[in-house]
């Protein structure tokens, strides 16, 4: 207990606050830009129990901003390498480690065990997820994303509070999904907005304070402001909820037949889909090109990482078509398939 | 009468301003209009996901605007 000696003498956390972060467990989705400061913060707090979710492995572009990784981990599971770093620092708490991209087929099983989600993803179809999960389960998301200078923080489901649906509800508008943007950014926002993260979910462990429930805050790290915008419940998004998982593998998407292959991703997006039975149609034209297709056609839609071609499938399948599907994780994957193989 | 308008995100890319001030005919002062009249300014926001806060509360109606009223436009951020 020593290491906590200067938190536990503060009144509002004490003994009993002490305890109250040891028994916690908190899930972080994604240990990039924002998830490196948070699981620092969470670890170094106490937290007893804090489950780190993701797929990728270091890389070098990654070193400016997620302080965890050096140059030696690149290639090696993020995961692996925040758990040890981590655990080095606090040995006193468990990490639980899923190397995994957060994705409909396993958001249940992993965030079963968990009070608390935070969510540090870096696209919009898996804050839709995340959302959808604590909804389900009835938990928190501490909610922050980044544009170039620009940061975003909430709490969303905080206690039947407003959600990421009522701030921005599922547009029915297919051209509006964004594109996949590879904006710049300084190392210190992230690092900003993940430690304001970390600050709501030890606050709502230790049930003191004011939690950012019900309101946005913008911070603009170029001009020093800090606003906050009050959001209000929109109780129509929380009974359309349902997850499903309309995801395909690279080996069924290798195996399917009669299907039609769709890549929706825009005509400068590299690498090119090889095969000859692809339509290229951007996003922005696909309502027209699907027009006259029949609605039990078999599609398959890819994009580059799965992000727009999953958030397409829910808007095709609330125009009525029954048989449509995209690939799990993009053009990417079978590329990075493709090099493995060689 | 004078409307502040606030752009955040990919949006203030696209209007290449953070915040802009216009002054607006008596009878075009709903929200919806003034909508409207910012995607006439500004065509991309036609294809944009955001929402719309008037005086720091975000809405799903339309409203009447009021002079000095500050309008802000929120995209979604992705970055992490």
């Amino acid at each position: 207990m020593k290491r906590y000696k200067r938190q536990i003498t503060l009144p509002e956390i004490g003994i009993s606050g002490q305890q109250k972060l040891a028994d916690a467990k908190v899930l972080l989705v994604g240990v990039g830009g924002l998830g490196c400061p948070v699981l620092q913060n969470l670890a170094a707090a106490g937290v007893g129990n804090i489950g780190i979710v993701d797929g990728d492995i270091v890389e070098e572009t990654n070193l400016h901003r997620q302080y965890l990784y050096s140059l030696s981990d690149c290639g090696k599971s993020k995961v692996a390498v925040a758990a040890e770093v981590v655990s080095k620092q606090n040995p006193d708490i468990d990490i639980i480690k899923y190397p995994t991209h957060f994705t409909r087929k396993n958001c249940f099983e992993i965030a079963s065990d968990y009070q608390i989600i935070v969510d540090c993803t870096d696209n919009i179809a898996t804050r839709y997820l995340i959302n959808d999960v604590a909804v389900a389960k009835g938990i928190p998301m501490v909610y922050a994303s980044i544009h170039k200078f620009e940061g975003q923080l909430s709490v969303f489901n905080y206690k039947n509070g407003p959600t990421y649906r009522c701030l921005f509800p599922e547009d029915d508008r297919l051209e509006a999904i964004q594109n996949c943007n590879d904006s710049g950014v300084l190392g210190v926002l992230p690092n900003v907005l993940g430690t304001m993260q970390a600050n709501e979910a030890l606050k709502i462990i230790l049930e003191i304070g004011t939690i950012l429930s019900g309101n946005l805050l913008l911070y603009n790290s170029l001009s020093n402001s800090f606003q906050t915008i009050e959001i209000q419940k929109n109780t129509n998004y929380k009974s359309q909820f349902k997850i499903i998982d309309s995801s395909i593998s690279e080996a069924d998407f290798f195996a399917s037949n009669n299907s039609m292959i769709i890549d929706i991703r825009e005509e400068y997006e590299e690498p090119k889909l090889d095969l000859e039975t692809v339509k290229n149609v951007p996003l922005s034209e696909l309502n027209n090109f699907l027009k006259d297709i029949d609605k039990h056609q078999k599609i398959i839609l890819v994009c580059q990482h799965g992000n727009r071609s999953e958030l397409a499938v829910d808007y095709l399948t609330k125009k009525g078509f029954a048989n449509v599907f995209h690939l799990q994780n993009g053009i990417e994957s079978l590329a990075k398939m493709s090099n493995d193989n060689r | 009468m004078e409307i502040t308008v606030k752009y955040f995100g990919i949006i203030a890319d696209i209007t290449q301003k953070n915040e802009e001030v216009f002054s607006i005919d008596e009878n075009l002062n709903t929200l919806k209009k003034m909508q409207l009249k910012l995607e006439v300014n500004y065509p991309k926001l036609l294809v944009i996901k955001y929402s719309i806060a008037v005086n720091k509360k975000f809405l799903q109606n339309d409203i009447l605007l009021e002079k000095y009223d500050e309008i802000a436009l929120l995209p979604p951020f992705a970055g992490g």
